[in-house]
């Protein structure tokens, strides 16, 4: 079985190669019988790949370590998710986990679209192979999951224990999912740029799989998110880290594209830069495994680097000079008429909209290379820390946020002066009153409080889209509330189902704002002290030892109490690892809607006598991770297939 | 016929100078990486990076490991001797090294660094009020100064007509048009008008 995966997706690597051949010839003498030769190559790819991915953590189960990759990422002790889980756990895994996701999308995607025109889905499934073709290629010649040690050690040396955590099994497969999920959007462009049909076809076909994309890239940066904070303990979810600056951007890029392409759809305009930002969201979802794994960049989140970045920037050079170099050959199919009613318009609102977006996304990418420019520049070693990210990304986040609210308001085509003023007083007023009250409040925090304003002013606008909504439908059609609501879904689900993103980000800000007030402070106890933090008592009980198989557990027993009332009892951890000998820790959270009380266990005496902690007051910390849940939440709307407009009459 | 009550004119400027004034308070204020009171040594500490090449890219505040316990105890002396935030930063980079500062300085080459994402954007706010502005024009032309100085937009009809011609549709052959015309031109007319659609 475990052989059989290594012919399985070295034939797949070939086939790929041979599907590219097809395509190609396919597009160039328009034979249908090799565009449906090219088609059936993905989803040989697909079934082919599978069984690779399945050999590999069938390997891990049935625990043959002589398989160094086995070896190095299992052990005999591990549950069966990360046994699973271990398959994305290091290099040579997750790029062939990368391959099998991608081919197995291609080729949903294929059958989905296989009655539609050869000339542009035949230069789009060539895109698709050749990415699939690059994956494999990689596994197959470059790191390989099945090579073999000239020994059969007795067990494996475990996954690394940072990443011995649920949130891992889920969060590397969300952001697969949504790198991989460009591909094809960027495929379907590249197909319009050869066939030359560079209406909006290609952006129809793509609708579908960016918001898949996007969806799944969101999730997974918010998994992400939450694994950091409870697994890395240093009291955040975000720390601009490389990697996780290289899974934003192309979610950052990404969200450009989705809204631009509406305009393209509604008024044909903006052809040459939907293709641009297709392009920069795809080059940016390789970027990000360049960087994860060329070692280039140092990071927390990186546990697979070696020379292969050095393919990565290969080919991301190779995709750079075909997807531009296509884009000037047709620049002038792509030119188109350029003409709006006015200057204020949602037209205009989604420009300055697909501004910000850009403009943050290249923010964070020039912090991330910085240093290695400053390197070259000065011979001076520097970091780019969350200072720096902070301070740039704020005003643009507030941008971004305020420019949500502004958006929906304004109407397509074309708006005045006095329209505006007309949409925007009550939403504008109701957050003056917000920040006006929490400033009496005590709310003093200037950043806070301007972003719990503008929060407010879109929550308005969100509810107010809505309320108009229902109003509407009940008006004519005489249905309640829920009914008016459902079918304001059926009937307008993109729209909805992105007022329910919005909102998800709205609320994904009020966490962002609670950081303001993070307090945070460290102290050692004796057992049976108490130490006073910010309102809260904690009060060290006494230190716990569990040995289990492969880790040795302690943990120790904090009482937390407000007054004279107790909250909780925390136990913090510092787990050793026998195998791979390594500590990792274990944090504690108390959490409510208002703050995360955060606790993380330091050094401590062996007798038990003795603890140091780390702890953390993170107001507002819940909010975001409901946020992410509602934007995701509004994702699955927009995707949601829903009755047709004919089933909805009837 | 019933009108709405007209917005009060004063409503909206108030609302636009409390935006303003918001933004003012924004911008007069330096973004803090906590507004919490802060003891000098985490003052400091969030000020640098944690020195231990395990620790990758974390700040030195968010660390527990033994060179990062080791530096902040350096930084405690050196708040008890009294010394400020700024002068322990500038000693503790001066002593091991410019990397060791979280964020680069605001001068010299680095400015780049800070300023840059910012000039682009304002470029590309610049490049949009251009756009806008041609766009705007564009659409305000008559119809007739359109078609005089360039070719005459082709509807979508006219646009598919070469594709349509050159392409062996899939679900419609050149086989099956010659076996069936009738069907194909029906065909052929359904798939335009939903192209029109």
């Amino acid at each position: 079985m475990i052989q059989l995966g290594y012919y399985t997706t070295t034939a797949a690597f070939f086939i790929a190669l041979l599907g590219i051949g097809l395509a190609i010839f396919a597009s160039a003498k328009k034979r249908n019988d090799a565009y449906e030769a090219a088609r059936n190559a993905v989803v040989a790819c697909a079934f082919f790949t599978t069984i690779g991915a399945v050999a590999v953590v069938y390997a891990m189960l049935v625990g043959d370590y002589q398989l160094e990759y086995v070896w190095a990422h299992s052990d005999r002790d591990m549950p069966l998710l990360y046994k699973i889980g271990a398959l994305w756990g290091g290099q040579a895994g997750s790029l062939l986990f990368w391959g099998f996701l991608l081919a197995v999308y291609s080729s949903i995607a294929v059958m989905r679209h296989r009655k539609d025109r050869l000339e542009l889905m035949a230069p789009a499934i060539a895109t698709m192979l050749v990415v699939i073709a690059f994956f494999l290629g990689t596994v197959t010649f470059a790191s390989s999951p099945w090579d073999r040690a000239s020994f059969i050690p007795p067990d494996g040396r475990g996954l690394n224990p940072l990443l011995q955590h649920p949130a891992m099994v889920i969060h590397p497969p969300c952001l697969y999912l949504g790198f991989v999920g460009f591909t094809l959007p960027f495929a379907f462009a590249m197909g319009a740029l050869v066939s030359g049909r560079t209406d909006a076809e290609w952006l129809k076909k793509s609708r579908v799989w960016s918001i898949i994309a996007w969806t799944f890239l969101g999730a997974g940066n918010i998994l992400g998110g939450r694994w950091a904070y409870v697994e890395l303990g240093w009291g955040g979810y975000w720390a601009w880290d490389p990697v996780e600056n290289a899974a934003f951007m192309p979610w950052l890029a990404g969200t450009a594209f989705i809204h631009s392409a509406m305009i393209q759809e509604r008024k044909g305009m903006l052809k040459i830069w939907n293709m641009v930002l297709v392009t920069i969201t795809f080059l940016l979802t390789i970027f990000g495994t360049f960087i994860t794994r060329s070692g280039l960049i140092s990071s927390v989140h990186s546990f697979a680097q070696s020379s292969i970045g050095y393919y990565f920037a290969g080919f991301l050079i190779f995709l750079m000079i075909a997807a531009f170099g296509l884009i000037l050959m047709r620049r002038k199919e792509l030119s188109s008429a350029q003409q709006l009613d006015s200057f204020f318009s949602r037209e205009s609102s989604f420009l300055l909209n697909n501004l910000i977006l850009l403009g943050g996304c290249f923010a964070v990418l020039w912090g991330t290379i910085f240093p290695m420019i400053s390197e070259a520049a000065q011979g001076v070693r520097i970091s780019v820390g969350p200072p720096f990210f902070n301070q740039i990304m704020i005003p643009i986040g507030l941008a971004l946020l305020l420019l949500m609210g502004v958006g929906p308001l304004v109407p397509w085509r074309r708006s005045s002066i006095a329209g505006l003023k007309k949409l925007f007083s009550i939403p504008v007023v109701l957050a003056l009153i917000a920040g006006a009250l929490l400033l009496l409040l005590g709310v003093s925090h200037a950043y806070a409080l301007v972003t719990f304003s503008i929060c407010a002013f879109v929550l308005v606008t969100i509810v107010t889209e809505f309320a108009r909504g229902i109003r509407a439908r009940q008006s004519s059609s005489g249905t309640g509330v829920l009914r008016s609501l459902f079918d304001l879904f059926a009937k307008g689900q993109r729209r909805y189902g992105g007022y329910v993103i919005h909102l998800g980000v709205v609320i994904i800000f009020v966490g962002f704002a609670g950081a303001a007030f993070t307090r945070d402070g460290e102290g050692t106890l004796r057992r049976g002290e108490s130490l006073e933090f910010h309102g809260y008592t904690l009060t060290f009980r006494e230190l716990l030892q569990n040995k289990l198989p492969g880790v040795d557990e302690v943990s120790a027993e904090v009482m937390v109490s407000k007054g004279q009332t107790p909250l909780a009892f925390l136990y913090p951890q510092k787990n050793f690892f026998k195998k791979s000998e390594q500590l990792a820790s274990e944090v504690a959270i108390h959490s409510t809607w208002g703050y995360d009380l955060y606790l993380v266990l330091g050094d401590y005496a062996d007798d038990g006598g003795s603890a140091s902690f780390k702890v953390y007051v993170n107001p507002l910390v819940r909010y975001f991770w409901f946020g992410g849940i509602v934007m995701v939440f509004g994702g699955l709307l927009v995707l949601w297939p829903m009755p047709r407009r004919g089933a909805l009459a009837t | 016929m019933r009108r709405r009550p007209a917005p009060r004119p004063g409503v909206p400027r108030l609302a636009a100078l409390g935006l303003l004034l918001l933004l003012g308070m924004l911008a007069a204020n330096p973004v803090p990486t906590s507004a919490a009171p802060q003891t000098s040594v985490e003052e400091v500490a969030r000020q640098l990076m944690d020195p231990c090449e395990n620790c990758k890219g974390k700040l030195l505040s968010s660390c527990d490991c033994g060179p990062a316990a080791t530096l902040k105890q350096e930084i405690a002396q050196k708040v008890e001797a009294g010394l400020t935030a700024d002068e322990i930063v500038a000693a503790v980079v001066a002593e091991r090294g410019e990397w060791l500062r979280a964020a680069p300085p605001k001068s010299g080459f680095n400015l780049l660094g800070w300023l840059l994402p910012f000039v682009l954007i304002a470029a590309g706010g610049f490049g949009i009020w251009a756009f806008l502005r041609t766009a705007v024009a564009g659409a305000k032309e008559p119809r007739t100064s359109a078609v005089q100085s360039g070719p005459r937009p082709a509807s979508s009809r006219e646009l598919l007509r070469p594709a349509v011609e050159a392409a062996p549709v899939v679900s419609a052959t050149p086989s099956a048009a010659n076996e069936d015309p009738e069907r194909y031109r029906k065909q052929l007319e359904e798939e335009l008008r939903r192209m029109e659609r």
